[in-house]
């Protein structure tokens, strides 16, 4: 019993990467390596439209994400509160719903052209440029929120030498506050890269061949399932050369902890002319991540009020249960993954431990067709379908995707539990899961709280793994959103666009609120 | 005396086997008695109190508690089947739980002991704040009483006095003392602090790289300590130059003492005044030595005459 205690962590980690396992032996099993399978102007055009996308939105977040940041961190000005929060929310709203308002915002006879009085104003953003600017608008928040605890972390000595110093507003941000803010901006930056390269919904809707849109039309459009591996393959390079980019810009600036000292610097208070820009660049901001979109969303409930489709509820319901369900299985997993790694460690345990987490940065579509490969050879071994279409199947996906969302705050809040605490319930004589049930799960419960909160919000908007791997006739309300949109019925996709943007709102504003961050 | 703890040969080396923290360590505690091992850190003391409580297994040894033998080639018992209990260094009390609900925590104690151990540790009034809401002081006493709530055959006391200022750690100190007194328990004391190894200790084991260098009284190991390691860890001395006629010999800053008789005579270098007292550093024939003083009229370059208190005269086989 204890020596499968040991191997609790390995086995878990084992199976949570089984679709990115499975894909790799499937690629390699095959023997084609991308020779004859991919078609080369293909290749390229999904290369060139990727890697434009992932670069003009690096660029982008970078430029939003980090003012916004700073601004937030070091500034109080009029509003500066409101601000904090409303720079948080777009990551409420999947990338693609963003698309579609500012499709129908800029269209003939749109919202802008209405707003004009110029029907026949029309700005056409169905385009790669188009494509970026929706994109970053919706990642932006992860560099903010990453950045903001790194800027407000800059410890008082630092402004204080500054100050001393007497450098000019531009030179110090470049040269010091910057600089001591590039791990956790790389690492938003990283984060939203994931992101960009996992859409699907936003650029498809845009009619932008990318990687991802690239293995649906392999494997929906042509029925090629090698073409689509061997795409899923380039892409897990790309998503393996970002994460090793990542891992060497921590290394290199390991010494900025020091720089992070418990003293913070106190914010400074912005007057008169500096008020007004601070306040104008966030208004500037906020007015094209959330409250265009909004105001849109809001229009088209307005114009579809009295023909509403409250089927909308069942999808709603529908995505509640799943992802609830789905957010409770994956969190208890990482509790049980980091409680076994915890007391019972091993060297299969760490490599095990960072397989697992590998999910998160590998695009939906990949592990979604990593889970057909293996729910496939399951089917055909049994001789019938036994996990193809299966709620098993599109939870399996969830778990191996987003498992290092909710690990790793399981690990934040067992990292806060002293050591001796582990040895006083040893010592103190409680059995296994009295020590779970007593003291961990009471102690662990904001931890636990906010993984389920960002694993609800991460589920809500998966798009590509569930259109994927969804039950026959199971839509959840972000493929009635897709359809809709898919269908040009863009005003009807406010209502359901609507109750999915106010459930995870209600999870960001929850994972900000002083409830579950100040409790932790 | 009835040993409660005997530790035969007892062997553990970390990194694969190039760090050795007990190296074949033998000893036995005595009922009632407050047992300390003293050592820097590293010395491999912490290793040693998690093996005796079975936190750690070591590589080879035997460990009996009371009659029971609770490691050997052939027996592990797990933590809680050792009798023992531990007073942490931080406590470790449950943050989400009541002083009660801590004090009561895993234990089989009836609700009368709990109340007896409450009153006698003085947190009677404590019993539904929690831990957050109570003194450093308190939080001790709490941790002590959960510890003897099941009485242990012996209590281990994990340096919970480090990490305190001074002032607070002075009372504490005290506390703890009549605590362990009052209750008549068997304690084994793991400190770096020497004070406090002075203060509470019936007997004290000097450890360093993985072994016992010595054991004794406390007067017995700072009177006549077994190495120049143990001698200069317990406090300061001073090598005597072969020319003052004791040989190959040192002596303890208070052996030495200012005299009128110049018989042997030296130049005060430095005085180094710490509140209460001076250390008064001399010069004798290009040679260092030291002495505390309470005369405030030396002066730096001041001659002055010394002499050796032969009886506390320190040396080594």
């Amino acid at each position: 019993m204890q020596k499968f205690k040991y191997l609790l962590a390995p086995l878990l980690g084992l199976v949570i990467s089984l679709p990115i396992v499975s894909l790799v032996i499937y690629f390699i099993a095959q023997g084609d390596f991308l020779v004859t399978s991919i078609n080369l102007s293909e290749l390229l055009l999904y290369t060139k439209n990727t890697a434009f996308v992932l670069f003009g939105t690096a660029f982008l977040v970078l430029l939003l994400g980090t003012s916004t940041a700073f601004m937030s961190a070091r500034f109080e000005y009029f509003g500066s509160r409101f601000f904090s929060l409303i720079f948080v929310l777009p990551l409420a709203f999947p990338a693609y719903i963003l698309g579609y308002s500012y499709v129908g915002f800029f269209e003939f006879h749109g919202i802008l052209a209405t707003l004009l009085s110029l029907p026949k104003v029309k700005l056409d953003i169905l385009n790669i440029y188009g494509v970026t600017t929706i994109l970053s608008f919706a990642m932006f928040p992860y560099v903010f929120i990453l950045a903001r605890v790194s800027f407000a972390s800059i410890s008082s000595t630092v402004v204080e030498l500054v100050s001393l110093k007497q450098l000019s507003f531009c030179k110090a941000f470049f040269t010091v506050y910057l600089p001591l803010a590039y791990p956790a901006i790389f690492a938003g930056l990283v984060l939203a890269m994931m992101e960009v390269l996992s859409d699907y919904g936003t650029v498809a809707y845009f009619g932008v061949d990318t990687f991802s849109v690239g293995i649906f039309k392999s494997w929906f459009g042509y029925g090629n399932l090698n073409e689509a591996i061997n795409l899923a393959i380039i892409m897990l390079l790309m998503v393996f050369s970002m994460m090793l980019a990542e891992s060497r810009v921590r290394a290199k600036f390991r010494f900025i902890s020091v720089t992070h000292s418990s003293k913070k610097a106190p914010k400074v208070k912005l007057r008169g002319f500096q008020n007004g820009i601070a306040f104008g660049l966030s208004m500037f901001v906020s007015t094209f991540t959330l409250f265009i979109p909004t105001g849109v969303l809001l229009y088209w409930f307005y114009l579809d009020f009295n023909t509403l489709d409250w089927s909308s509820l069942t999808y709603l319901y529908r995505t509640l249960s799943l992802n609830i369900l789905s957010s409770f299985i994956i969190i208890a997993l990482a509790f049980g993954m980091v409680y076994a790694s915890r007391f019972y460690p091993s060297k299969l345990g760490i490599i095990s431990h960072k397989l697992s987490i590998l999910g998160y940065s590998i695009p939906g579509a990949i592990i979604g067709i990593g889970i057909l490969l293996f729910t496939n050879f399951i089917d055909q071994s049994f001789g019938k379908v036994v996990l193809g279409g299966s709620f098993f199947a599109l939870i399996f996906a969830y778990l191996s995707r987003y498992f290092a969302a909710s690990i790793g705050s399981v690990e934040n809040g067992f990292s806060k539990i002293d050591k001796s605490i582990d040895d006083a319930t040893i010592v103190f004589g409680t059995s296994e899961w009295g020590r779970i049930f007593k003291v961990y799960l009471p102690l662990m419960r904001p931890y636990l709280l906010s993984g389920f909160l960002i694993l609800y919000i991460d589920l809500a908007k998966e798009l590509p793994a569930t259109l994927l791997l969804r039950p026959f006739n199971y839509d959840t309300i972000a493929i009635r959103i897709y359809e809709l949109a898919s269908n040009e019925i863009l005003y009807k996709s406010a209502f359901p666009s609507l109750l999915l943007v106010l459930t995870t709102a209600i999870a960001v504003l929850l994972l900000n609120s002083k409830f579950v961050r100040g409790r932790r | 005396m009835k040993p409660i703890v005997t530790i035969e040969n007892l062997h553990k080396r970390f990194c694969k086997g190039s760090v050795c923290v007990a190296n074949d360590i033998s000893f036995s505690i005595n009922e009632g008695e407050i047992f300390t091992i003293l050592g820097r850190s590293g010395s491999g003391k912490t290793t040693l109190l998690r093996m005796l409580s079975g936190l750690e297994n070591p590589d080879s040894g035997t460990i009996c508690i009371g009659d029971k033998v609770v490691y050997d080639a052939k027996t592990n018992l797990s933590p809680n089947q050792r009798e023992i209990a531990i007073v942490f260094q931080n406590y470790a009390l449950l943050p989400h739980l009541s002083i009660a609900q801590n004090i009561a925590f895993g234990s089989k104690a009836s609700q009368e002991e709990l109340l007896h151990v409450m009153q006698k540790t003085k947190i009677e009034t404590l019993s539904s704040k929690y831990p957050h809401e109570i003194s450093g002081g308190q939080q001790q006493r709490v941790a002590l009483a959960r510890a003897i709530l099941d009485k242990p055959k012996i209590l281990l006391l994990d340096e919970p006095l480090s990490n305190i200022d001074t002032e607070l750690r002075t009372i504490l100190r005290s506390e703890l003392k009549e605590m362990i007194k009052l209750f008549g328990i068997t304690a084994l004391f793991i400190t770096h602090d020497k004070e406090d190894a002075f203060y509470l200790s019936s007997r004290i084991a000097i450890m360093d790289g993985g072994d016992i260098l010595q054991i004794g009284t406390p007067k017995e190991v700072y009177n006549h300590p077994s190495s120049l390691y143990c001698a200069n860890f317990l406090g300061k001395i001073n090598a005597l130059p072969q020319s003052l006629g004791f040989g190959a010999a040192y002596c303890r800053l208070d052996a030495l003492r200012l005299s009128p008789d110049f018989t042997r005579k030296a130049r005060i270098k430095e005085i180094v005044f710490y509140g209460n007292f001076y250390e008064i550093i001399l010069d004798f024939e290009g040679a260092t030595l030291s002495a505390y003083s309470f005369d405030d009229t030396l002066r730096e370059g001041d001659v002055i005459g010394f002499e050796v208190d032969e009886s506390k005269l320190i040396t080594f086989a």
